[in-house]
Protein backbone atom coordinates (compact mmCIF):
# COMPACT_ATOMS: atom_id res chain seq x y z
CA UNK A 1 0.00 0.00 0.00
CA UNK A 2 1.37 3.62 -0.96
CA UNK A 3 2.32 5.97 2.03
CA UNK A 4 -1.05 8.33 1.08
CA UNK A 5 -3.46 5.41 1.50
CA UNK A 6 -1.61 4.22 4.99
CA UNK A 7 -1.78 8.01 6.23
CA UNK A 8 -5.50 8.30 5.15
CA UNK A 9 -6.21 4.45 7.13
CA UNK A 10 -4.52 6.00 9.94
CA UNK A 11 -6.25 8.96 10.07
CA UNK A 12 -9.67 7.14 9.91
CA UNK A 13 -8.34 4.98 12.32
CA UNK A 14 -7.61 7.61 15.11
CA UNK A 15 -11.08 8.91 14.34
CA UNK A 16 -12.79 5.54 14.91
CA UNK A 17 -14.28 5.32 11.36
CA UNK A 18 -12.10 2.55 10.02
CA UNK A 19 -13.77 -0.72 8.92
CA UNK A 20 -12.79 -3.98 10.00
CA UNK A 21 -10.92 -4.74 6.30
CA UNK A 22 -9.58 -1.43 6.87
CA UNK A 23 -7.81 -1.96 10.39
CA UNK A 24 -6.64 -5.74 8.60
CA UNK A 25 -5.38 -3.72 6.14
CA UNK A 26 -3.18 -1.97 8.66
CA UNK A 27 -2.14 -4.53 11.00
CA UNK A 28 -1.50 -6.57 7.78
CA UNK A 29 0.99 -3.44 6.43
CA UNK A 30 2.54 -3.03 10.04
CA UNK A 31 3.51 -6.89 10.04
CA UNK A 32 5.35 -6.52 6.42
CA UNK A 33 8.48 -5.37 7.70
CA UNK A 34 8.44 -2.92 5.03
CA UNK A 35 6.45 0.23 7.10
CA UNK A 36 7.51 3.87 6.52
CA UNK A 37 9.64 5.48 8.40
CA UNK A 38 7.00 8.28 9.24
CA UNK A 39 4.83 5.30 10.37
CA UNK A 40 7.41 3.65 12.50
CA UNK A 41 5.57 4.88 16.23
CA UNK A 42 3.02 3.19 15.64
CA UNK A 43 4.27 -0.18 14.94
CA UNK A 44 3.76 -1.15 18.38
CA UNK A 45 0.23 -0.46 18.68
CA UNK A 46 -0.53 -2.90 15.91
CA UNK A 47 2.30 -5.10 16.71
CA UNK A 48 0.88 -5.18 20.19
CA UNK A 49 -2.48 -5.98 18.93
CA UNK A 50 -1.22 -9.08 17.25
CA UNK A 51 0.78 -10.24 19.37
CA UNK A 52 -1.89 -9.84 21.99
CA UNK A 53 -3.91 -11.99 19.59
CA UNK A 54 -1.42 -14.75 19.26
CA UNK A 55 -0.34 -15.17 23.36
CA UNK A 56 -3.23 -16.75 24.15
CA UNK A 57 -3.93 -18.07 27.58
CA UNK A 58 -1.30 -18.87 29.89
CA UNK A 59 -1.03 -22.87 31.49
CA UNK A 60 -1.65 -21.74 35.41
CA UNK A 61 -4.64 -19.52 33.95
CA UNK A 62 -6.20 -22.15 32.01
CA UNK A 63 -6.04 -23.92 34.64
CA UNK A 64 -7.46 -22.53 37.60
CA UNK A 65 -10.67 -20.49 35.38
CA UNK A 66 -10.89 -22.13 31.84
CA UNK A 67 -12.31 -25.71 33.86
CA UNK A 68 -14.91 -23.15 35.27
CA UNK A 69 -15.45 -21.26 32.66
CA UNK A 70 -16.68 -24.55 30.76
CA UNK A 71 -18.62 -25.97 33.55
CA UNK A 72 -20.46 -22.53 33.36
CA UNK A 73 -20.80 -22.78 29.89
CA UNK A 74 -22.03 -26.25 30.17
CA UNK A 75 -24.73 -25.00 32.66
CA UNK A 76 -26.17 -22.35 30.29
CA UNK A 77 -26.28 -24.99 27.75
CA UNK A 78 -28.18 -27.38 29.97
CA UNK A 79 -30.38 -24.04 30.47
CA UNK A 80 -30.95 -22.96 27.06
CA UNK A 81 -32.22 -26.91 25.54
CA UNK A 82 -34.89 -27.26 29.04
CA UNK A 83 -35.69 -23.98 28.13
CA UNK A 84 -36.21 -25.26 24.15
CA UNK A 85 -38.09 -28.36 25.64
CA UNK A 86 -40.03 -26.16 28.29
CA UNK A 87 -41.13 -24.25 25.29
CA UNK A 88 -42.14 -26.94 22.49
CA UNK A 89 -43.96 -28.54 25.59
CA UNK A 90 -45.85 -25.46 26.24
CA UNK A 91 -46.99 -24.78 22.38
CA UNK A 92 -47.68 -28.76 22.00
CA UNK A 93 -50.09 -28.31 25.20
CA UNK A 94 -51.24 -25.16 23.62
CA UNK A 95 -52.01 -26.85 20.07
CA UNK A 96 -53.65 -29.47 21.52
CA UNK A 97 -55.80 -27.59 23.96
CA UNK A 98 -56.54 -25.19 20.85
CA UNK A 99 -57.28 -27.65 18.41
CA UNK A 100 -57.51 -31.01 19.84
CA UNK A 101 -56.68 -33.93 17.38
CA UNK A 102 -59.01 -36.46 16.16
CA UNK A 103 -58.52 -40.08 17.05
CA UNK A 104 -58.83 -42.28 14.49
CA UNK A 105 -61.90 -44.03 13.99
CA UNK A 106 -61.23 -47.62 15.32
CA UNK A 107 -60.48 -45.53 19.34
CA UNK A 108 -63.49 -43.35 18.85
CA UNK A 109 -65.44 -46.13 18.21
CA UNK A 110 -64.10 -48.34 21.07
CA UNK A 111 -65.41 -45.82 23.49
CA UNK A 112 -68.57 -45.69 21.75
CA UNK A 113 -70.74 -48.96 21.85
CA UNK A 114 -73.12 -49.61 19.14
CA UNK A 115 -76.71 -48.60 18.98
CA UNK A 116 -77.81 -52.21 17.30
CA UNK A 117 -80.70 -51.15 17.93
CA UNK A 118 -80.80 -49.59 14.54
CA UNK A 119 -79.60 -52.44 12.53
CA UNK A 120 -83.11 -54.94 13.54
CA UNK A 121 -85.45 -56.18 11.01
CA UNK A 122 -88.03 -54.03 10.67
CA UNK A 123 -90.56 -57.34 10.77
CA UNK A 124 -90.73 -60.33 13.23
CA UNK A 125 -91.16 -62.49 10.07
CA UNK A 126 -87.70 -60.87 8.24
CA UNK A 127 -86.09 -61.38 11.77
CA UNK A 128 -87.31 -65.23 11.56
CA UNK A 129 -86.08 -65.32 7.97
CA UNK A 130 -82.67 -63.63 8.80
CA UNK A 131 -82.09 -66.10 12.04
CA UNK A 132 -83.02 -69.28 9.61
CA UNK A 133 -80.91 -68.05 7.07
CA UNK A 134 -77.71 -67.68 9.69
CA UNK A 135 -78.50 -71.29 11.34
CA UNK A 136 -78.83 -73.21 8.03
CA UNK A 137 -75.54 -71.40 6.59
CA UNK A 138 -73.67 -72.22 10.15
CA UNK A 139 -75.57 -75.45 10.47
CA UNK A 140 -74.17 -76.67 6.90
CA UNK A 141 -71.42 -75.55 7.23
CA UNK A 142 -70.59 -77.55 10.52
CA UNK A 143 -72.08 -80.55 8.91
CA UNK A 144 -70.08 -80.87 6.04
CA UNK A 145 -67.45 -80.22 7.32
CA UNK A 146 -67.87 -83.11 9.78
CA UNK A 147 -68.88 -85.11 7.63
CA UNK A 148 -65.78 -84.44 4.98
CA UNK A 149 -63.72 -84.91 8.41
CA UNK A 150 -65.60 -88.10 9.03
CA UNK A 151 -64.79 -89.63 4.99
CA UNK A 152 -61.45 -88.51 5.22
CA UNK A 153 -60.60 -90.60 8.75
CA UNK A 154 -62.51 -93.20 6.66
CA UNK A 155 -59.91 -93.34 4.28
CA UNK A 156 -57.11 -92.84 6.10
CA UNK A 157 -58.43 -96.29 8.04
CA UNK A 158 -58.50 -97.62 4.70
CA UNK A 159 -55.15 -97.04 3.65
CA UNK A 160 -53.83 -98.43 6.89
CA UNK A 161 -55.15 -101.93 6.50
CA UNK A 162 -54.10 -101.96 2.91
CA UNK A 163 -50.79 -101.74 4.46
CA UNK B 1 -58.03 -74.42 26.39
CA UNK B 2 -59.70 -70.98 26.31
CA UNK B 3 -59.30 -68.30 28.31
CA UNK B 4 -62.53 -67.36 30.55
CA UNK B 5 -63.77 -63.81 30.02
CA UNK B 6 -64.19 -60.75 32.52
CA UNK B 7 -66.62 -59.22 30.01
CA UNK B 8 -70.24 -59.54 30.51
CA UNK B 9 -72.77 -61.70 28.73
CA UNK B 10 -73.04 -58.98 25.87
CA UNK B 11 -69.10 -59.05 24.70
CA UNK B 12 -68.68 -60.05 21.15
CA UNK B 13 -66.32 -59.93 18.23
CA UNK B 14 -67.62 -57.56 16.53
CA UNK B 15 -68.01 -54.49 19.31
CA UNK B 16 -64.50 -55.63 20.37
CA UNK B 17 -62.60 -55.60 16.80
CA UNK B 18 -65.14 -54.66 14.01
CA UNK B 19 -66.76 -51.52 14.62
CA UNK B 20 -65.45 -50.02 11.70
CA UNK B 21 -67.12 -52.17 9.29
CA UNK B 22 -70.57 -51.50 11.16
CA UNK B 23 -70.07 -47.75 10.20
CA UNK B 24 -69.09 -48.74 6.46
CA UNK B 25 -71.61 -48.67 4.20
CA UNK B 26 -70.69 -51.03 1.78
CA UNK B 27 -71.71 -52.94 4.50
CA UNK B 28 -74.91 -54.64 5.21
CA UNK B 29 -75.70 -55.34 8.98
CA UNK B 30 -78.88 -56.88 10.94
CA UNK B 31 -78.98 -57.92 14.42
CA UNK B 32 -81.32 -60.32 16.19
CA UNK B 33 -82.08 -59.16 19.90
CA UNK B 34 -83.03 -61.25 22.39
CA UNK B 35 -86.31 -59.76 22.02
CA UNK B 36 -86.65 -61.43 18.68
CA UNK B 37 -85.32 -64.58 19.64
CA UNK B 38 -87.95 -64.68 22.18
CA UNK B 39 -90.41 -63.92 19.66
CA UNK B 40 -89.08 -67.05 17.22
CA UNK B 41 -89.81 -68.94 20.49
CA UNK B 42 -93.15 -68.14 20.45
CA UNK B 43 -94.00 -68.63 16.87
CA UNK B 44 -95.11 -72.32 16.05
CA UNK B 45 -93.39 -74.56 13.55
CA UNK B 46 -95.94 -73.71 10.47
CA UNK B 47 -95.63 -69.82 10.70
CA UNK B 48 -91.60 -70.62 10.74
CA UNK B 49 -92.73 -72.64 7.93
CA UNK B 50 -90.66 -75.98 8.88
CA UNK B 51 -91.86 -79.13 9.46
CA UNK B 52 -92.38 -79.62 12.99
CA UNK B 53 -88.87 -81.36 13.43
CA UNK B 54 -86.96 -78.73 11.95
CA UNK B 55 -89.09 -76.38 14.13
CA UNK B 56 -88.00 -78.21 17.28
CA UNK B 57 -84.23 -78.44 16.41
CA UNK B 58 -84.59 -74.65 14.95
CA UNK B 59 -86.78 -73.16 18.36
CA UNK B 60 -84.27 -75.13 20.78
CA UNK B 61 -81.57 -73.20 19.56
CA UNK B 62 -82.74 -69.96 18.96
CA UNK B 63 -84.20 -70.32 22.94
CA UNK B 64 -80.04 -69.89 23.74
CA UNK B 65 -79.68 -67.07 21.69
CA UNK B 66 -78.67 -64.03 23.39
CA UNK B 67 -78.01 -61.54 20.01
CA UNK B 68 -76.78 -62.69 16.36
CA UNK B 69 -74.71 -60.16 14.69
CA UNK B 70 -74.34 -59.84 11.04
CA UNK B 71 -71.71 -58.03 9.01
CA UNK B 72 -71.65 -59.00 5.11
CA UNK B 73 -70.08 -56.73 1.98
CA UNK B 74 -68.80 -58.10 -1.71
CA UNK B 75 -66.20 -55.19 -1.60
CA UNK B 76 -63.13 -57.26 -1.92
CA UNK B 77 -64.17 -60.44 0.57
CA UNK B 78 -60.66 -62.42 0.66
CA UNK B 79 -58.95 -59.04 1.49
CA UNK B 80 -61.39 -58.08 4.34
CA UNK B 81 -61.53 -62.30 5.49
CA UNK B 82 -57.81 -61.75 6.02
CA UNK B 83 -57.96 -58.52 7.73
CA UNK B 84 -60.54 -59.70 9.95
CA UNK B 85 -58.48 -62.47 10.52
CA UNK B 86 -56.06 -60.67 11.63
CA UNK B 87 -57.93 -58.87 14.15
CA UNK B 88 -59.13 -61.28 16.38
CA UNK B 89 -57.20 -61.91 19.56
CA UNK B 90 -57.01 -65.66 19.37
CA UNK B 91 -55.87 -65.89 22.91
CA UNK B 92 -60.19 -65.51 23.24
CA UNK B 93 -61.07 -67.10 20.50
CA UNK B 94 -60.31 -70.82 20.09
CA UNK B 95 -60.54 -71.91 16.18
CA UNK B 96 -63.27 -74.57 15.87
CA UNK B 97 -63.72 -75.57 12.17
CA UNK B 98 -61.32 -74.33 9.03
CA UNK B 99 -63.17 -74.91 5.73
CA UNK B 100 -60.95 -74.15 2.42
CA UNK B 101 -62.68 -74.34 -1.02
CA UNK B 102 -61.59 -75.60 -3.79
CA UNK B 103 -62.40 -72.95 -5.55
CA UNK B 104 -61.04 -70.86 -3.26
CA UNK B 105 -62.79 -68.93 -0.60
CA UNK B 106 -62.69 -70.08 3.02
CA UNK B 107 -64.58 -70.56 6.42
CA UNK B 108 -63.70 -70.29 9.87
CA UNK B 109 -65.49 -71.06 13.25
CA UNK B 110 -64.18 -69.71 16.20
CA UNK B 111 -65.76 -70.13 19.83
CA UNK B 112 -65.42 -68.12 22.80
CA UNK B 113 -66.08 -69.47 26.34
CA UNK B 114 -68.27 -67.36 28.54
CA UNK B 115 -67.23 -67.24 32.49
CA UNK B 116 -69.02 -70.11 33.05
CA UNK B 117 -66.56 -71.92 30.84
CA UNK B 118 -69.59 -72.78 28.36
CA UNK B 119 -69.26 -71.34 24.55
CA UNK B 120 -70.14 -68.11 24.87
CA UNK B 121 -70.01 -67.34 21.23
CA UNK B 122 -69.74 -68.80 17.62
CA UNK B 123 -67.80 -66.80 15.24
CA UNK B 124 -68.37 -67.34 11.83
CA UNK B 125 -66.33 -66.06 8.87
CA UNK B 126 -66.40 -66.36 5.65
CA UNK B 127 -65.66 -65.27 2.25
CA UNK B 128 -66.31 -66.48 -1.50
CA UNK B 129 -66.07 -65.01 -4.96
CA UNK B 130 -68.69 -62.79 -3.94
CA UNK B 131 -69.45 -62.14 -0.53
CA UNK B 132 -67.58 -62.12 2.68
CA UNK B 133 -69.59 -63.00 5.58
CA UNK B 134 -68.81 -61.97 9.28
CA UNK B 135 -71.75 -63.49 12.40
CA UNK B 136 -71.90 -63.34 16.03
CA UNK B 137 -74.02 -65.77 17.67
CA UNK B 138 -74.09 -64.65 21.01
CA UNK B 139 -75.73 -66.94 23.92
CA UNK B 140 -75.49 -70.33 26.28
CA UNK B 141 -74.55 -72.61 23.07
CA UNK B 142 -74.52 -75.68 22.49
CA UNK B 143 -72.60 -77.06 19.25
CA UNK B 144 -74.95 -80.31 19.13
CA UNK B 145 -77.94 -78.35 19.11
CA UNK B 146 -76.24 -76.47 15.94
CA UNK B 147 -75.71 -79.90 14.71
CA UNK B 148 -78.83 -81.51 15.19
CA UNK B 149 -80.63 -78.43 13.13
CA UNK B 150 -77.86 -79.70 10.25
CA UNK B 151 -79.23 -83.21 10.64
CA UNK B 152 -82.55 -82.70 10.04
CA UNK B 153 -82.29 -80.08 7.05
CA UNK B 154 -80.28 -82.60 5.96
CA UNK B 155 -82.24 -85.24 5.98
CA UNK B 156 -85.25 -83.13 4.18
CA UNK B 157 -82.49 -82.26 1.22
Amino acid sequence: MDYNTIKALLEKYFAGETTLIEEAQLRSYFQSGEVHQDFQSYRALFGFFTQEKEQGISPEFEERFVPKRRSIKRNLRIVRVWSAAAAVLLLLLAGWILYPTELPDEHIAAKQPIDWSQYEPATKEEAVEVTKGAFLRTSKAMYQSLNQAVTEVESVKKIMQWD
Amino acid sequence: MLFALGLNAQANAIDSYFQNYVEDEDFTVVYISPRLFQMIDDIGSKELNLDDEEAEAFVDLAADMRGLRILTTDRTPERLFDEAMGKIDTKLYEPLITIRERGGGRTEFMLRENDEGKVGELLFLSYGDDEFTLMSFVGNLELDKVMKLADEMEDKN
